[in-house]
């Protein structure tokens, strides 16, 4: 019983993560169809900013807003004068590219904060656990759920009822149609990128929150938020979010049953014979559905 | 002779019948027309008779032989060739190389070699007149150039049956009666030719027999004269017009009240 | 609606067919004085050289899959992987080095077979996708694997069994300074045969226009079929070569993406499907490397990314457009690529 329970918060933790994690992944995805290989760079900058925030003084929950600020700006600028140059180009030079960024940031966090995990010292009214159902539940990851779950119901609440989240939506859709209507295309580029730095960067400072911030971090949660997409299809905003809570389940039993390297492993399985009998994912294609 | 008769085929995606037990033939030497309107399934007529997609039901014959269960790579073998809506160039060879490539792998492609497939390819652009862009780049064909090209690629696999697929799109006045007395000039070599058009004078024109497809059915068959004249093909590109003239006339006696 | 591609075709990516080119010729030059310089080369430039022949072997399989077939497949760890332990492992076990060695090939064969189906149909970035994750799964299966004796989390250590381990290490190094010699100047023969052959000619066409390609008799499905799995063989027998020389099979650098993403931005460098464009962008990165020295791994990654952005962002067709002079080099020459593949 004890076990069940440890899984489920283990679950819940680790899917509200890739939830939001994979919800900005797919955005580059389905909306630029650009596969994005430097996600993992923005999911660590995220964390080694939030970290060195920390290190200089602040709370740490108040570095979550500033780093998601920060990264946002990043991603436009990425998008901006990077990625919008291979937008019109075949796929290979878009992945080649995002992946190029990648090693110059990941290699760049190696040399400057050497391989060596940083964590954090948790805040004094985080510490400390709750007794629920007979296991010890630290507030920490509670507080960490919690942000999660409320960042993506943000991101739901913004892509379901703001304009821009239309044009967003839109264009993910059918890109010359949108541009018809007087969608400025490349704005709507720029913003998507933008948020889905943001919600990497969110990741980041998240994971640096209960776990902890290596240069690797952002490659070791990428293969996972991959997994999380590809089961949940590029249509809709609720496929990445059904798809984090499966394989999020998943590497939780797996990991406690029988050793978390099995974890991907099954992870990764699970989606190689889901795309062998629906090659476009589990959710498919669809038209977007809240 | 009949070089392909279609049996009952039927192709369902999903709930939605994109063509729903259609008869036809094709007598060799013969040019017949495929018409209907938009939707109408004519596409996917296409795309099941050269072998892209397979029949929910139904069974194609070519030269009395049951090809339904050929790919669309075997169906070029056994001598089917075809043209597409929107030209499908490669890209990074030249005029020339793309033709030869019909020539490599069509019919009697198996044996010959590079050298004489291309040598072949010379021929076949003189034959249509493409021979000043054969070193060129596709893209510097306009779209009446790489449709002709498209015909030149598949006179190269030696086909004996050839789908044509909307090959007036996007050309003017000149280029269509160009376009026309090729294809003339290619039956009279011998080759059979399906011809799908939205262009219907051109189909008057050139085509033997018409057959209309619309909503996936075969509404009407026969010569061009007597489909024009057929009400059910009417109706089915101009709609029910005793409702819309009732109507008319319904709302003008209301503006005059 | 356009059917979009995975890869676009660089300018230098020709079918060079019955042109008179004498690619052939000038092959069998640079191998014949590959052969000889070991007389004049030292030790450690020997080593270098195996380096330098190691990736142009590896480079080729993968331009084979990327270049020519145009599917951008990151499986190769898989391939290389399976090679390198396989090979490996038997070797530990007292099989002949060069029956290991073939064992390895066929088993990194036997996994891209199986793979092959599955994968090959899925459009677009799900390919891509997919193949990564057939490496990631290799890899974390490997290291959980407990069979026979072989435990895949530790370091496998076969110097003693490879045979060799009595040459002096100048011997050492001319031994797979000429061993990946002739995997090299094997991957470059199929490669020339490639665009020559009409079996070339087929790939390519799948690659430009798939729905064409099929419409003009090419079995399109098995033409990446067979390029996938030559691709693979040519990668395991590498990883069999590779585990030999370096003595030791560890299971995350075999099956790591270190190596494979090299190699990718290698022939991308380069020039990929060409003959020549990934020897170019072999040895121009393994050259940046040395300039860079040893020291620093770290600032090797941080400078092959920004290699390889430069070159998608101003020169996407390789480095082998240098074959049309310097004018495909001018500022603004360069300026215009940035500005081809732009958004609007």
């Amino acid at each position: 019983m004890e076990l069940i329970l440890q899984i489920f918060f283990d679950s819940l933790l680790l899917a509200g993560l890739l939830a939001v994690g994979a919800l900005g992944f797919t955005l580059v995805w389905g909306v630029l169809n650009v596969l994005n290989l430097m996600y993992p760079a923005f999911i660590m900058g995220g964390a080694y900013l939030s970290y060195w925030l920390w290190s200089l003084g602040f709370d740490y929950l108040l570095t979550i807003p500033i780093t998601i600020a920060v990264m946002f700006c990043i991603g436009w600028l990425i998008q901006r004068y990077l990625i919008d140059y291979v937008m019109n180009g075949p796929h290979a030079l878009g992945i080649t590219l995002t992946y190029g960024v990648n090693l110059i940031v990941v290699g760049l966090a190696l040399y400057y904060f050497t391989a060596t995990d940083r964590s954090i010292i948790v805040p004094e009214y985080l510490a400390g656990f709750v007794e629920l159902w007979g296991i010890k539940v630290p507030y920490v990851r509670i507080a960490t759920t919690a942000i999660a779950l409320v960042l993506t119901g943000s991101a739901w609440w913004f892509f379901d009822k703001t304009e821009y989240g239309a044009a967003i939506r839109a264009t993910r859709l059918d890109q010359e149609a949108a541009q018809l209507v007087g969608i400025k295309i490349r704005t709507i580029f720029n913003l998507t990128t933008a948020i889905s730095a943001a919600l990497a960067g969110a990741m980041g400072t998240l994971i640096v929150l209960v776990f902890s911030a290596s240069p690797y971090t952002g490659d070791h949660f990428f293969l996972q938020i991959i997994t999380v997409t590809v089961l949940g299809g590029l249509g809709s905003i609720i496929g990445p979010l059904l798809g984090a809570a499966l394989v999020g389940i998943a590497i939780s039993t797996t990991s406690h049953l029988i050793g978390v390297t099995y974890g991907v492993l099954v992870g990764a399985l699970i989606v190689l014979i889901v795309l062998a009998v629906r090659p476009k994912g589990l959710l498919g294609r669809r038209f977007y559905e809240a | 002779m009949a070089l392909l008769k279609v049996t009952g085929l039927t192709k369902r995606f999903g709930g939605l019948a994109a063509v729903s037990n259609v008869d036809l033939h094709i007598d060799q030497g013969e040019i017949l027309g495929l018409i209907g309107p938009n939707g109408a399934g004519k596409s996917t007529m296409v795309e099941l008779l050269t072998g892209g997609i397979s029949p929910t039901s139904g069974k194609i014959e070519y030269n009395n032989r049951d090809i339904t269960p050929l790919t669309n790579y075997a169906r070029c073998h056994v001598g089917i060739a075809r043209t597409f809506q929107i030209p499908q160039p490669f890209d990074s060879s030249t005029v020339v190389q793309n033709v030869a490539v019909g020539a490599m792998f069509g019919t009697k492609g198996r044996h010959m070699s590079i050298e004489q497939a291309t040598r072949r390819a010379r021929h076949i652009l003189d034959d249509v007149g493409l021979s000043e862009f054969a070193d060129k780049s596709p893209r510097a064909l306009t779209t009446a150039g790489l449709k002709r090209m498209e015909m030149a690629r598949c006179l190269a696999t030696d086909a004996k049956l050839m789908f044509l697929d909307e090959p007036l799109g996007g050309l003017n006045a000149t280029e269509v009666k160009d376009s026309l007395d090729l294809i003339r000039r290619i039956r009279g070599n011998g080759v059979t030719i399906l011809f799908i058009e939205h262009v219907i004078p051109a189909v008057l024109s050139l085509c033997d027999r018409v057959v209309v497809l619309a909503n996936g059915k075969k509404i009407a068959e026969g010569t061009g004269k007597q489909v024009t004249e057929n009400p059910d093909v009417r109706k089915a590109y101009l709609g029910d017009l005793s409702g819309t003239a009732a109507r008319f006339a319904h709302r003008r006696k209301a503006k005059v009240a | 609606m356009e059917i979009a591609k995975q890869m676009d075709m660089p300018k230098s990516a020709r079918f060079p067919w019955a042109s008179g080119s004498s690619s052939g010729v000038v092959l069998a030059a640079v191998i014949v004085a590959a052969a000889v310089a070991p007389v004049f080369l030292s030790s450690y430039a020997l080593r270098f050289g195996a380096l330098i022949f190691m990736y142009v072997a590896l480079a080729q399989s993968w331009n084979l899959i990327g270049g020519y077939g145009g599917l951008m497949s990151l499986a190769m760890p898989a391939f290389f992987g399976s090679g390198a332990v396989v090979s490996g492992v038997l070797v530990s076990w007292g099989v002949s080095p060069l029956v290991a060695l073939g064992c390895g090939m066929l088993c990194a064969t036997f996994i891209a077979l199986i793979i092959a189906a599955p994968t090959l149909r899925l459009q677009g970035h799900y390919f891509v996708v997919a193949t990564l994750l057939v490496a990631e799964a290799m890899r974390h299966g490997v290291l959980n694997l407990n069979v026979f004796g072989y435990s895949g989390n530790t370091a496998l250590n076969i110097y003693n069994h490879v045979g060799l381990r009595d040459l002096e290490p100048a011997q050492y190094n001319e031994f797979f300074y000429f061993a990946m010699l002739a995997l090299a100047a094997l991957s470059m023969v199929i490669v020339l045969i490639l665009e020559r052959s009409k079996w070339g000619v087929a790939l390519q066409s799948v690659r430009d226009n798939e729905r064409a390609a099929k419409a003009l008799g090419i079995a399109a499905a098995r033409q990446k079929l067979y390029i996938f799995l030559l691709s693979a063989a040519l990668a395991g027998v590498t990883g069999g070569m590779w585990a030999y020389w370096l003595g030791i099979v560890d299971t995350n650098e075999a099956f790591g993406f270190l190596i494979a993403f090299e190699v990718i931005v290698m022939v991308f460098l380069g020039g990929r499907g060409t003959l020549w464009g990934p020897v170019l962008g072999v040895c121009f990165v393994l050259a940046v490397n040395e300039w860079l020295g040893a020291g620093f791994p770290e600032l090797q990654m941080v400078i092959l990314g920004l290699l390889v952005v430069l070159a998608v962002l101003f020169q996407p067709d390789g480095l082998v457009r240098l074959s049309s002079g310097f004018k495909a080099f001018t500022p603004a020459q360069l300026l215009s690529n940035l500005r081809r593949y732009k958004v609007k």
